[in-house]
């Protein structure tokens, strides 16, 4: 019976006008037999140019900004009259039912290189701002300035995605001699360096 | 706090700050290992990779440790000083260290980290990283004392543990004629003396060690250098001319001051 259907499948794969068959079976033998699923007839549409769908340009993420655009707008005036001297996630809200936000925020704001959501984090609302080693006037934002430490999620608010950007560019920018911070001190034991022989004193006050 | 507690905290304040002020080593670059412990050439291609043995025994200095390589030709010979840091980072690692060198001690990055005049995050991580007797290590502070010599930022590494460690750089390359000019223009003429006197110490052939200068007068142990050993005469007997001639106008100005209240 199998046997059968593979041949009506090969005579109809030879018969049809499209070149691309379905489903191509590799090997007569069942047990052997691999199918392989062709995907080009689902992207016939697109190949004829036809109707794309029409992206919100509000909400389109799909261009991507370099980072001297990026630097150059932190010390711009328009970043001056958005931000003015405040950090740039100061100012949100996060939405969320009850009286206690969840203990994470939202995994990403944009999928699919659209934002998929009302309210985006503070980062992706401004597709200006992009977080990179070089752009250290925005880093320092989210660098407590007590204790040197990244600001965790809960006090910025930004979505997960952003915030383990935010983590590689930190460090990034601290290997590079970008960003300073308090280097553990090194003790050092003079005498593995040093051992005084009885004989020799040179040096004399 | 009473009497005796405000000398305990005292006494506890000088040995932290002993402590924080303690000068890293300044020795002569290392020189590489090349100890063969034995030859077995009838090992050879029993595997295409290196094995590296490492002694884990609890409390012995990094530098003691040993470290064995057996080479896939058969020779075990002790490890280089390179191989034995990164083993020793692996099973006892130090806070501060990497087992990669960061990129900022690349030349590129070290000259954008030093135009922005962070010396001592520069040396403090320089210290962290490597041991001071590395070529790498003398590198960066060779590149930073340079720089700290060039833009006669003293100030910024004054208090903290790598003075001493760039005097003696300065002293041991015979540069000291800008520090000695920056600390005459801060009217510190006991450090100048120190420095001259370590001049002497450090190059026991130079001229001004054949007078004898009493070593409480710092003006004159200066003057003395300034006449033989200086490279720049000029620049230094004009800082010591300005200098005495702010000393004489002081002392002008407060008798002034005397005799006008009738004193």
């Amino acid at each position: 019976m199998f046997r059968r259907l593979l041949c009506t499948f090969n005579t109809l794969s030879s018969h049809t006008a499209t070149p691309t068959p379905l489903l191509r079976i590799i090997d007569a033998n069942p047990v052997r037999c691999s199918l392989v699923t062709s995907t080009r007839l689902r992207c016939k549409a697109s190949e004829e140019g036809e109707v794309q769908e029409e992206r919100d340009p509000t909400k389109d993420r799909s261009r991507v900004i370099p980072v001297e655009t990026s630097m150059k707008y932190i010390k711009s005036e328009a970043y001056h009259t958005t931000y003015g001297s405040d950090p740039v996630w100061k100012i949100y809200r996060r939405n969320f039912k009850g009286a206690f936000p969840p203990r994470k925020t939202r995994k990403t704001c944009i999928r699919a290189k659209m934002i998929a959501t009302g309210n985006p984090c503070p980062i992706c609302r401004d597709e200006y701002l992009v977080l990179d080693y070089r752009n250290v006037d925005l880093l320092k934002q989210f660098i407590s300035e007590h204790n040197g430490a990244i600001l965790s999620y809960s006090m910025t608010n930004i979505c997960q995605r952003r915030h383990k950007e935010l983590q590689v560019a930190v460090l990034k920018a601290r290997d590079y001699g970008l960003l300073t911070y308090d280097v553990p001190f090194r003790e050092y034991e003079y005498s593995e360096y040093y051992t005084p022989s009885k004989n020799d004193n040179k040096l004399t006050t | 706090m009473t009497d005796e507690e405000l000398k305990q905290k005292m006494k506890n304040a000088e040995r932290l700050s002993s402590k924080i002020l303690q000068m890293p080593p300044v020795l002569k670059e290392r020189q590489a290992i090349s100890n063969i412990l034995s030859r077995d050439p009838a090992i050879t291609g029993f595997e295409n990779c290196k094995f590296v043995f490492t002694d884990i025994t609890y409390g012995l200095p990094d530098r003691k440790r040993l470290v064995v390589v057996r080479d896939p030709d058969g020779t075990l010979r002790q490890a280089s000083w390179e191989e034995a840091e990164r083993m020793n980072q692996i099973y006892n690692p130090r806070p501060g260290r990497k087992l990669k060198p960061p990129k900022l001690f690349q030349e590129e990055h070290l000259t954008n980290v030093l135009e922005r005049g962070e010396y001592e995050f520069v040396l403090d991580s320089a210290c962290a990283q490597f041991e001071p007797d590395d070529p790498e290590y003398l590198r960066i502070t060779s590149v930073v004392y340079e720089s700290v010599d060039k833009k006669r930022c003293y100030q910024l590494l004054h208090s903290t543990r790598h003075y001493g460690p760039l005097c003696f750089y300065l002293t041991w390359n015979k540069k000291i004629e800008n520090l000695l000019i920056s600390l005459l223009q801060q009217e510190k003429l006991e450090a100048c003396a120190d420095i001259v006197r370590l001049y002497q110490l450090i190059h026991t052939d130079c001229k001004s060690k054949m007078i004898n200068v009493d070593p409480n007068q710092h003006l004159e142990l200066l003057k003395a250098y300034v006449e033989h050993d200086s490279l720049q005469q000029q620049q230094l007997q004009l800082a010591i001319q300005a200098y005495q001639e702010i000393v004489r106008e002081r002392q002008q100005y407060n008798e002034n001051v005397k005799t006008a209240h009738g004193l």
